[in-house]
């Protein structure tokens, strides 16, 4: 009996050993898929706050320096250039925020730390430029707004003086 | 002053031109054209008959001001949003004589009289437009306008 003992005894630990090395890869594996998902998503969270943050930073800058300039395109006409100014500032939020959920997908396997954060300055990287964009062309739409106001200001009087004037209103 | 009244002459061709030409313009005044003569003429502006009589070109402002021949073609140009100061620059009175063929160069060839309007002197710009030549139609004569100024 003894003899046969030995033997069955060792077999059983040798499947207990293989079977405790399948466990562990399948723990490594599901450990590390864990951890990459967690990785991206934790990129991507970031990535959400830091370009929604970009965004309502250059929206509030916009709208508080260009209030002044709206009002002299407007001549002094506060409420239109407040209601301008809104409109504008709320085109601005749609596009940016509208792009920067866009270009949130990224199908790059992320497996380290390093990759996560090169990942996340690329895309970041890429919403300043459109902010950036987006902000010279609110700045150039400010400029045509104030020129086209003051160009007409400017010459405002006829250049020529009439020949005649009519006695009988002319109807509308 | 919000509107102008645009009294062409439907026989002239040059002034057929202006009144296409006007009506694809962006305008900071509302333009209405009228052909001169015509029923419509007459029932809108009876008063228009003692004043303007053998114009090419006729200008009533909304409010009642009436401009005619060189200053017509001036304040047609005026009224747009592209031309408003070369309407300014044309009606200095060494050039306003020749509003009809700065129309023509305006219509024609654009550059070469934007580049007049922005490096010649008055004389020069005049020297330069009387040479551009018209049709017969549209070469001012003399008209009722010339005495009543």
């Amino acid at each position: 009996m003894n003899v046969f003992k030995i033997p069955l005894d060792s077999t059983r630990k040798r499947s207990y050993l293989v079977f405790e090395q399948v466990q562990n890869t399948v723990y490594e594996r599901i450990y590390t898929m864990h951890s990459t998902e967690t990785t991206i998503v934790v990129s991507y969270l970031l990535y959400l706050l830091i370009s929604v943050t970009l965004t309502i930073w250059v929206a509030r800058t916009l709208h508080k320096r260009g209030a002044i300039f709206l009002v002299d395109a407007f001549h002094g006409n506060a409420e239109l250039a407040a209601s301008v100014n809104h409109l504008l500032v709320v085109g601005f939020y749609l596009i940016n925020i509208g792009f920067v959920t866009l270009a949130l997908k990224s199908d790059a396997q992320i497996t380290s730390s390093r990759a996560a954060i090169e990942l996340l300055s690329d895309k970041l990287g890429f919403v300043l430029l459109a902010l950036g964009g987006m902000h010279f062309f609110n700045l150039f739409v400010f400029s045509r707004i104030r020129a086209h106001g003051q160009h007409n200001v400017g010459l405002r009087r006829p250049p020529v003086a009439p020949d005649a004037v009519l006695k009988v209103a002319v109807p509308r | 002053m919000e509107k102008l009244y645009v009294l062409y002459d439907p026989k002239c061709d040059l002034c057929e031109r202006l009144k296409d030409w006007l009506l694809v313009q962006r305008t900071w005044l509302g333009l209405c054209m009228v052909p001169a003569g015509s029923e419509k003429a007459q029932k809108m502006f009876p008063e228009l008959q003692q004043i303007a009589t053998c114009n090419d070109l006729v200008v009533v402002s909304d409010d009642g001001q009436v401009y005619l021949n060189n200053s017509a073609w001036i304040m047609a140009l005026y009224a747009l949003e592209d031309y408003r100061d070369w309407a300014c620059r044309l009606a200095h009175p060494m050039i306003a004589p020749f509003a009809r063929q700065a129309f023509e160069m305006i219509s024609k060839n654009r550059l070469t009289i934007s580049r007049w309007l922005g490096h010649y002197e008055p004389d020069e710009i005049a020297g330069e437009l009387s040479r551009v030549p018209l049709a017969p139609c549209a070469a001012p004569g003399e008209t009722v306008s010339d005495y009543l100024r």
